[in-house]
């Protein structure tokens, strides 16, 4: 802090003689914060371990070491969990703050060698059989617990990927449009189904304020999930595009007024770009009935109109929530 | 010289102050509001997502526009830099309007800022064949001038870019000495910069600048590091000098290059300690990935995966030590968060992160159905993530 502008302040008589001496007693006594340092390096470490013990074990096949690499992932799992049941403060349904930063990334390392450790089983002992399902379904049903028992909103995420990996589709942000084959209708009513679960697990953890900070991680995810499954329903299904336009006016609707409850200006600028792209394919398809010059230099005319009036909505909307 | 109404680019500064003050509990929140009373700021600043939306809607209509009024020249298409340029000028006009109408960071003097300076940029281009030293040229007289009038920091970065390239260009023209000796200027030219935004950000007199001038000082350790780094020079003269190396043949004053590979980070991070300086030292620590790599790239020590085995434990080892050690501050450091009221930990950004980065390609269990051909699937530019 600047302690010559406080002074000015003070003989401004903006501020009081004893915050005038709180400000300059704390420039005095100012730390430098490794924290987001700490932290980054911790990450990395967490990344390169898990990381590098996964290649291992499955270069070191048929080799005596890999059952010693294998025991290997497991105590660094279980000494992980031992050290969580440990540390970890006492359960609650609030928000119960993590005992120091290393936990984080122990119960992080603890989950990931622990994910690793049953893919392997399965690959080299076929443990589970045939039964694909279960390689993704108990690191997922572990991977909840640890994010509800241990209060980790990662690992929740972590969680919420196996999931969708479970039911079959691919949400890691940067993959969510290229690994999955939306052109399937089996996908996309997946989508549709898990999306509108998500966001409903997420308006429960609200209403029951059971964890209730877990709710906006389960409203992101199926907010994604379910505009990008109309959208995929209505370019897919394209002689009934008007009726999944339905759906999606009802969806924005509701996300509409979730971003007027939360204050959230992230919803709505998402709600907005999504809803935009639907509205603009419908009204694009109406405009390209019959394909002469007039209907190109309509489209342009169209896009600039729009641009302009979500401009004013924005600005508007911006207005609004910061009033509530 | 800064379009921006100076007054309250100033009292936006004491803002930023009573800001913090009242976040470590040193001002009351009345004393805040008095404080944001006398020293008032007009800007239309919206919230940060709202700007995103405006940017990509501005960059919707100034696209279609353009395209719009390029429709009716579409049977002169041999001039189409001229009117890009033509555009880009149009597009600075609107600029410097939405600024007069008190926008600021808004997300539409972003997007036409962008705008002008690309189709400027681009139209020149377009009208004739232009050297890799007169484009650096431009991009630095362009960049540098955005970047007074509108102090955009990522403009300062381009600018000073632009700059080293300029150098370069100019250096290795000058014949086989030259290029030899191009890596030792580039290295001079970027701690001179470095030095000299060191002592503007130090006089305070530009304090507008201040966000730019942090951006300049990344760029220049960066280009400093790189100057040296023994990849960077080896395969530079091997791409652009044809210089004739054999694999596993050395260049000129290698082990001077692999000096500077591995001191140069280390340097920082000391000095950043020291000096209590976070650009130095995060810049110092993410160099040392530069280390592993261009070791690594060279010397095969050890398999990879043991490699990030044994470094992942290192990592988590420092990184425990230091919390331990630093349990209460030492030296004025201190592990803990100085301030919670990071703009990362409303969105849970870190969350999303470790999603990211840790969820692989996962095998689906369910089988994908008939496929339906035809339809245009994707709906690209769903750019809701961030």
């Amino acid at each position: 802090m600047d302690t010559i502008l406080f002074e000015q302040l003070h003989t401004q008589g903006l501020i009081s003689e004893a915050s005038l001496d709180k400000v300059k007693a704390a420039e005095k006594n100012k730390l430098f914060s490794l924290h987001w340092e700490l932290r980054s390096i911790l990450y990395l470490g967490v990344l390169l371990l898990s990381g590098g013990l996964g290649v291992l074990v499955y270069k070191n096949i048929d080799t005596i070491g890999h059952t010693a690499i294998l025991i290997f992932i497991a105590a660094i799992s279980a000494g992980g969990f031992a050290y969580c049941f440990k540390a970890k403060l006492p359960f609650s349904s609030g928000k119960v703050a993590s005992p120091n930063s290393f936990f984080d990334y122990v119960l992080l390392l603890a989950c990931l060698s622990f994910i690793t450790f049953i893919g392997y089983l399965q690959y080299q002992y076929h443990f589970f059989g045939n039964r694909f399902g279960l390689v993704t379904f108990i690191p997922m049903v572990v991977l909840f617990f640890s994010a509800y028992y241990f209060d980790h909103v990662g690992i929740l995420s972590l969680a919420i990927t196996s999931l969708c990996a479970w039911a079959g589709i691919t949400v890691t942000p940067t993959r969510i449009l290229q690994d999955n084959d939306f052109n399937s209708n089996t996908i996309i009513v997946i989508g549709l189904v898990l999306g509108a679960g998500l966001v409903a697990v997420g308006a429960m953890t609200r209403i029951r304020a059971f964890k209730a900070h877990f709710a906006f991680t389960y409203t992101n995810f199926g907010m994604h999930i379910l505009f990008i499954s109309l959208l995929a329903g209505m370019f897919v299904f394209e002689n009934i595009y008007l009726l999944w336009f339905l759906p999606l006016t009802g969806v924005t609707y509701y996300f509409y007024k979730e971003s007027l409850r939360t204050k959230s200006f992230y919803i709505l600028l998402v709600l907005t770009l999504y809803s935009y792209i639907g509205l603009t394919y419908v009204i694009i398809r109406f405009l390209t009935w019959n394909s002469d010059m007039g209907s190109v230099y309509f489209t342009f005319l169209y896009f600039i109109g729009t641009a302009a009036g979500l401009i004013l909505f924005l600005i508007r909307m911006n207005k609004k929530l910061k009033a509530l | 010289m800064i379009a921006y109404n100076n007054e309250w680019l100033n009292n936006l500064l004491v803002h930023d102050q009573a800001d913090k003050a009242s976040e470590n509990q040193c001002i009351s929140k009345s004393e805040k509001e008095q404080v944001y009373a006398a020293y008032p700021a007009g800007f239309y600043s919206p919230n940060f997502f709202v700007r995103v939306g405006l940017f990509i809607l501005t960059v919707i209509i100034v696209a279609f526009s353009v395209g719009f009024f390029s429709l009716f020249f579409l049977d002169h298409m041999e001039q189409v830099g001229g009117l890009f340029i033509f555009f880009g000028f149009i597009i600075y006009a609107a600029l410097e309007f939405m600024v007069k109408k008190r926008h600021y960071k808004s997300g539409v003097d972003d997007a036409l800022m962008w705008m002008a300076a690309g189709n400027i940029i681009g139209g020149l281009n377009g009208i004739t064949h232009i050297s890799f030293l007169t484009n650096s040229i431009i991009v630095f007289v362009i960049a540098g001038y955005f970047f007074i009038r509108f102090t955009n920091g990522v403009m300062a970065a381009i600018a000073s870019l632009a700059l080293l390239a300029i150098i370069f260009f100019t250096v290795i023209r000058l014949g086989t000495i030259a290029k030899a000796v191009a890596p030792f200027i580039l290295m001079i030219a970027a701690a001179g910069i470095y030095f000299f935004i060191q002592q503007l950000l130090k006089s305070g007199k530009w304090k507008y600048y201040t966000n730019g001038f942090l951006m300049i000082s990344v760029i220049a350790l960066v280009s400093f590091y790189a100057a040296g780094n023994y990849f960077v020079v080896r395969e530079a003269s091997i791409a652009m000098f044809k210089m004739d190396l054999k694999e596993g043949q050395d260049i000129p004053f290698g082990w001077l290059f692999w000096i500077f590979t591995v001191a140069i980070p280390i340097l920082y991070i000391t000095r950043g300690v020291q000096k209590k300086d976070p650009v130095l030292l995060r810049v110092g620590m993410l160099l040392v990935a530069a280390i592993v790599f261009t070791v690594r790239y060279y010397y095969h020590l050890i398999p990879a995966e043991i490699a990030m085995v044994a470094g992942g434990m290192v990592f988590i080892g420092i990184a425990y030590a230091l919390i331990k050690y630093l349990h209460e501050p030492k030296y004025g450091f201190t592990h803990k968060e100085q301030n919670d009221a990071f703009f990362m930990d409303k969105l849970h950004v870190e969350s999303l992160v470790i999603a990211q980065t840790f969820s692989g390609p996962q095998l689906s269990t369910t089988d994908t159905g008939t496929q339906f051909g035809g339809g245009s699937g994707g709906g690209g530019g769903a750019s809701g993530e961030f």
